[in-house]
């Protein structure tokens, strides 16, 4: 199942990244750099407070991403 | 693929000591290795033209090995650099500098996260420079038992391979052994920037070389997280997270306040004393007033910042070290990301309510350039310490006949309304600068650790003595230059006579117009410039001013000040005027040391002079409107 956008996002969810979208290169780039890219499965664990950072559960680390930066993913539902 | 290569390309190096660097990813262990290396021998140093500190040290001397450097560079995720601290990773590791340039690398690889740290591995060692890799977590691995083959690693690196235990040193002395024991090595600085293509091949790579590595047991590995997860299931949780943060967040900072006072008081008494008695040493004469005011004065205004300092950044390293400060900036980023802020620049400002001094020195740990920029700019607004006795004298005023609850209130009111002030710069700050394209809030969480007091100690400790070497001079300067103009040049008068007819009460006398529409008279002018040594001293100089001789001198104050008048019979201190004022303080930058930090955190005077003149001409505006318009509405 392939997921429209963030919101559709619920915890528990395992993900594997199906594309990277969106202009800012620097950030996909740094994403590559910390081990997101095509095919890597994630966790999502929840959202900080607040309506804060999104938490995924990557391999052996956990990683927070803002929602702007979470836009740059694209997802489908394992 | 690109490169990025040193302008010189063959260099020797001429230095006596080699030059070790510790490169690695943040959280990986770095500064815990580089702690057992060095030992309390290391000091805070800047790359030329930054204010990213990263620490350089010797080897201790327990390790019986000739002079050795060691550098503790900023974290990188890559030697693509993004932020302005990975950009001082990347100079050094292509400097033509010969200081900063290293003749060898310890490339610090988490054993956790070996698969994605291997990246970097790669990458630095495609820069030509002579490397080992450290291999850290050690004890987790094998609290695991987990074993490592280490010998696909060292093929494929044609390097040495150690594992490292951060907890006992296991590794260090081996690692030392691998060190060089000279510095002429020809060495060629190369980075290559990979594409986002090339990165994920690498990726491939580095997880097939892990799994070989781990002797195919990676699967153990989530095991070491288990702790971890169950603390973030209190800590990241919308309910148990935020007040988890408020305990610990008002801990922390009531902490700076209450252990830091007692101590600050200390080194006041200290100077007070040491001051007086040098006064007693001889008939009073100008020298002797020079030590024991102007000297003794400057050097106690310097260090009595001391305790908060070390408290501060002690608190700081503690959270830091044992993984809760990024659950911190998670929790708090949203909030944060209105004011153009990302949740880890929350420290700065929390302690900007304890001293603005030890706040700004603590915006140097933020990444973002700009978000460093909105920071400084806007931490004075916040309440420090220094201006209490400043609100507690004039809310004994205002409230002089009202129930202890009403100042208090209004006291309270006053820091919610330093807080919407500072939020309401930070806004107009985010709307006027630039957007940084390198700002980023994507990162990792690291694993929850029993943090090793004597690193966290020896940090704090550095953090002080930065400090006092960079902002000491310049607050004594300015402390001594504000003696100058409280003395001359009727330097043998008494107090009070002395301080009317010096400089500064001459000035205050010829510019009173500039006073009059705040409701105040020349005295209370003097007061306010000399306020600008530290806001407290407001207090002590209107005692002085006012020739208050009352041994409860607040309350001498309170009388006297209730009783001043100007020439024609009208009170000075009335409602109008006691507000005018409080709005004044709350938002003028009166604080000399303030302005001294300020010019060399941020490396600019022209910012430092603009933030003084803007803060005060809007406090004074704000104050001269409040007054008038009371005054329109029947409020004297």
């Amino acid at each position: 199942m392939m997921l429209l956008n963030q919101y559709d996002l619920v915890p528990g969810h395992s993900l594997e990244i199906s594309d990277f979208q969106g202009s800012d290169d620097l950030l996909i780039e740094r994403m590559h750099e910390m081990g997101l890219r095509i095919g890597v499965r994630l966790k999502f664990i929840r959202r900080a407070p607040f309506s804060g950072p999104f938490l995924f559960q990557l391999s052996t680390t956990l990683l927070a991403l803002r929602e702007e930066e979470l836009a740059c993913l694209k997802f489908k539902v394992l | 693929m690109s490169e990025v290569q040193s302008p010189l390309v063959e260099k020797k190096q001429t230095y006596e000591a080699p030059l070790v660097a510790l490169v690695g990813a943040p959280n990986s262990g770095k500064t815990t290795l580089y702690n057992w290396l060095t030992g309390a021998h290391a000091k805070a140093v800047n790359y030329p033209g930054s204010t990213v500190d990263y620490m350089k040290g010797e080897l201790a001397h327990h390790w019986k090995k000739n002079k050795i450097n060691v550098l503790d560079t900023p974290g990188t995720y890559s030697l693509q650099a993004k932020s302005d601290d990975e950009l001082v990773t990347q100079k050094i590791l292509s400097s033509f500098d010969h200081e900063l340039n290293p003749n060898y690398v310890v490339t610090v690889l988490d054993g956790t996260q070996l698969a994605r740290h291997l990246i970097l591995a790669e990458q630095i060692k495609l820069t030509g420079l002579p490397m080992l890799l450290a291999i850290t977590m050690a004890d987790l691995l094998k609290s695991q038992s987990i074993e490592l083959d280490l010998e696909p690693l060292k093929k494929h690196f044609n390097c040495p391979v150690i594992l490292i235990d951060g907890r006992l040193g296991g590794g260090v002395q081996e690692l030392i052994e691998k060190f060089p024991q000279n510095s002429s090595i020809k060495n060629k600085s190369v980075i290559k920037n990979w594409s986002t293509e090339e990165l994920d091949q690498k990726a491939t790579w580095a997880e097939a070389l892990a799994h070989e590595v781990f002797k195919k047991s990676d699967e153990k590995i989530p095991a070491i997280w288990n702790q971890t997860m169950k603390w973030d299931r209190l800590f990241l949780h919308p309910v148990g997270g935020t007040v988890s943060f408020v305990v610990i967040m008002t801990t922390l900072f009531s902490s700076i306040y209450y252990l830091a006072a007692p101590l600050m008081d200390q080194v006041d008494v200290l100077f007070a004393f040491i001051s007086s008695w040098l006064l007693t040493l001889g008939p009073q004469n100008l020298f002797l007033d020079f030590l024991a005011n102007g000297i003794v004065t400057s050097f106690g205004a310097v260090l009595i910042f001391v305790p908060q300092i070390f408290i501060l950044f002690l608190g700081m390293g503690f959270l830091e070290s044992s993984g809760y400060l990024s659950r911190a900036a998670t929790l708090i980023d949203k909030p944060f990301s209105k004011l153009g802020l990302s949740g880890r620049s929350f420290v700065p400002f929390l302690s900007g309510y304890a001293c603005a001094v030890p706040a700004l020195m603590a915006v140097r740990n933020m990444s973002s350039e700009r978000e460093r920029w909105i920071a400084r700019f806007i931490i004075p607004l916040l309440s420090c310490s220094a201006r209490l006795p400043v609100y507690g004298i004039l809310l004994a005023l205002l409230f002089s006949e009202s129930a202890a609850w009403i100042p208090g209130l209004v006291l309270a009111g006053l820091y919610i309304g330093s807080m919407l002030v500072s939020a309401f710069a930070a806004g107009i700050l985010n709307k006027l600068i630039k957007q940084d394209k390198k700002s980023f809030f994507l990162m990792e969480l690291p694993l929850f650790r029993r943090p090793r007091l004597n690193v966290i100690l020896i940090q704090a400790w550095m953090k002080t003595k930065s400090f006092v070497t960079r902002a000491g001079p310049v607050i004594f300067v300015l402390t001594v230059i504000l003696w100058i103009g409280t003395t001359f040049p009727n330097y043998q008068a008494s107090d009070s006579e002395k301080i009317q007819t010096s400089y500064l009460g001459i000035m205050g006398q010829k510019i009173e117009p500039v006073f009059e529409p705040m409701g105040l008279d020349w005295r209370a002018g003097v007061g306010l410039i000399a306020a600008f040594a530290a806001r407290e001293v407001f207090v002590s100089t209107l005692a002085v001013v006012y020739n208050v001789a009352d041994e409860n001198q607040e309350a001498g104050l309170l009388n006297a000040m209730k009783a001043a008048q100007f020439k024609d019979g009208q009170h000075i201190f009335t409602v109008a005027s006691i507000t005018g004022l409080i709005f004044f303080f709350m938002i003028a930058l009166q604080c000399l040391s303030t302005v001294g930090i300020m010019i060399k955190e941020s490396n600019s005077v022209k910012l430092a002079i603009i933030q003084l003149v803007l803060f005060n001409v809007v406090a004074y505006l704000i104050a001269v409107g409040l007054v008038q318009g009371l005054r329109a509405i029947g409020i004297s």
